[in-house]
């Protein structure tokens, strides 16, 4: 976690979704201060989307940030794939979901909570 | 039906052997009844993603990703438990690293937000007919292989 799952309805080239996945990263952990071992980033293509949608970004974050951080990375991603893509606004969806981190297990870890990622010595020692 | 919970695999393609998955199920299976009663049982569907488009930290990624709901409201006591021992069984029986293996086990509200969410994408007027063709794959699947599989992208 995060968990961003990209569908399209047409292939994206390979070289767009690495881009992307780098892309999704830096803005995810600039803004929250996340550890990039944390960011994973899918990709699901010719899916029959929502007329008029080309692209559909499904967020799930850890919950217990506040709602001006979560709604900025929400924002600069929205506009910063629309650019990427080369894409209208209008042709993509993007929404969230929060799941608490204690429901979570990575690397034979519960996560941290948001913010507390300093206290982990696991987190130290290496994930990823 | 209710106590029927369904286990969402996406795992690499090739990410396990045939023989492996069908090992998976039946381990995760008992260790579920083991922790939360022996009135639930799972529905594991294995989602597969074609090479090249699933990233950990921006690197091609070799982890699966499992998603299962409990009961709302359970307990991190009950939950944790759970999550270790079945982390420790998946890295057992697949060889994986620990860094291989993401476990979320959610609340049961949740996972019905995500399956929404999942659902919703898809263009209402035409959404009967795809939802109906993935779920025809599934069986499919179940037919050919002895588990419920299908790919990440709609047109394989």
């Amino acid at each position: 976690m995060p968990l961003y799952t990209v569908s399209s309805r047409a292939p994206i080239p390979d070289t767009t979704k690495r881009l992307m996945a780098k892309l999704i990263m830096d803005v995810h952990c600039g803004i929250t201060g996340a550890p990039q071992t944390f960011v994973n980033v899918i990709f699901s293509e010719a899916v029959p989307l929502k007329r008029g949608i080309a692209y559909d970004v499904l967020m799930g974050v850890r919950k217990g940030r506040t709602g001006q951080m979560n709604n900025e990375l929400h924002n600069t991603l929205f506009k910063e794939i629309v650019k990427l893509l080369d894409t209208s606004p209008q042709m993509v969806e993007m929404s969230m979901i929060e799941v608490p981190a204690s429901w979570i297990m990575e690397g034979l870890h519960i996560l941290p909570e948001p913010g507390e990622e300093d206290k982990c010595e696991w987190l130290k020692e290496g994930h990823g | 039906m209710k106590n029927k919970m369904r286990m969402l695999c996406l795992m690499q393609e090739n990410g396990h052997s045939d023989q492996e998955i069908k090992q998976l199920e039946r381990a995760a299976n008992k260790l579920y009844k083991k922790h939360f009663g022996e009135k639930y049982s799972l529905l594991p569907v294995w989602v597969v993603v074609p090479r090249g488009q699933a990233f950990l930290a921006a690197q091609p990624s070799t982890t699966t990703t499992v998603t299962m709901p409990v009961e709302n409201h359970i307990e991190n006591d009950v939950r944790h438990p759970f999550m270790y021992e079945f982390c420790q069984m998946w890295m057992d029986i697949t060889q994986c690293h620990q860094n291989e293996i993401i476990l979320n086990v959610t609340d049961r509200k949740v996972a019905e937000e995500f399956a929404k969410k999942t659902v919703g994408r898809i263009n209402p007027t035409t959404r009967f007919y795809h939802v109906g063709k993935q779920l025809t794959k599934l069986v499919k699947s179940k037919v050919l292989n002895g588990y419920y599989s299908m790919n990440f992208n709609f047109d394989r």
